[in-house]
């Protein structure tokens, strides 16, 4: 199942100018395919380059859309999610403005409203960012 | 990231902790969309100063590695917790961080630096 740009909003809170997700590629029960297309008038583009915390963003929103697409097939609305924390987010290379990057997030347990999701993020082929994110739904 | 934050005032104590007392900006164009409804400091928003203080602290630009461990532990709504405070020590290739509101402890932050 696919998701584009216009039909992100419906699994993701967050909006213009913070959305880092430009595209939701594949999902599979626990787990999601995300892409962003990194523009320069990106708020985490600095220097030519997309920064640290924009790969984080965009790994957590990446896990955002994963728990929309299943709350969107049981009929309810995007809910407000935020990262409980960070652990151990490697950054191999930062990519640069006009590269398109590529996440995939795996739930690997939840309990209640927490998850922990372990995320991997490619450009061109080349694995550049990978952590463990825990996230945090509000009701 | 523009108009996120200024830096109210800056110091560094002797046991070289580097102090930086912050204003968040609640008209900051980044609450247009986290979120609608309410406004909520984005976590990687505040990772992303974290890094620019650091980097103002070292008068280098630093870029991570890694982020070995950063705990969200409470939300940051601009509106309401306008000054922060925000605490970085360095250790060989690591940097810690601190950030406060009032009393409380918002962020605990540890990075490898590149």
């Amino acid at each position: 199942m696919k998701y584009d740009i216009n039909q992100i909003e419906k699994l993701i809170p967050q909006r213009s100018p913070i959305v880092m997700l430009s595209v939701v590629t594949d999902y599979e029960d626990g787990s999601v395919e995300t892409e962003l297309d990194i523009t320069n008038d990106n708020i985490f583009a600095d220097n030519g380059k997309f920064l640290e915390a924009g790969l984080i963003e965009h790994a957590a929103q990446s896990a955002a859309a994963l728990i929309g697409v299943e709350n969107l097939k049981n009929g309810s609305n995007p809910k407000v999610g935020f990262i409980g924390a960070v652990q151990n987010f490697k950054f191999y290379r930062l990519p640069t403005i006009g590269e398109t990057i590529k996440t995939k997030v795996c739930i690997t347990t939840t309990f209640d409203n927490i998850s922990l999701v372990q995320t991997e993020t490619t450009a061109n082929g080349e694995k550049i960012s990978e952590g463990t994110l825990k996230t945090v739904i509000a009701e | 990231m523009k108009n996120y934050y200024h830096i109210v005032n800056q110091s560094v104590s002797s046991n070289q902790t580097y102090m930086f007392e912050i204003a968040l900006h609640p008209d900051c164009t980044i609450y247009e969309g986290h979120f609608p409804s309410k406004p909520i400091a984005p976590g990687a928003c505040n990772i992303e100063m974290i890094r620019q203080c650091a980097s103002k602290a070292q008068n280098k630009y630093i870029h991570f590695a890694s982020v070995d461990t950063c705990k969200f532990l409470m939300l940051i709504n601009p509106l309401e917790h306008k000054a922060l405070n925000l605490a970085i020590t360095f250790n060989s290739n690591t940097v810690s961080a601190t950030l406060s509101v009032e009393a409380s402890v918002a962020i605990k932050f540890r990075a490898t630096i590149k």
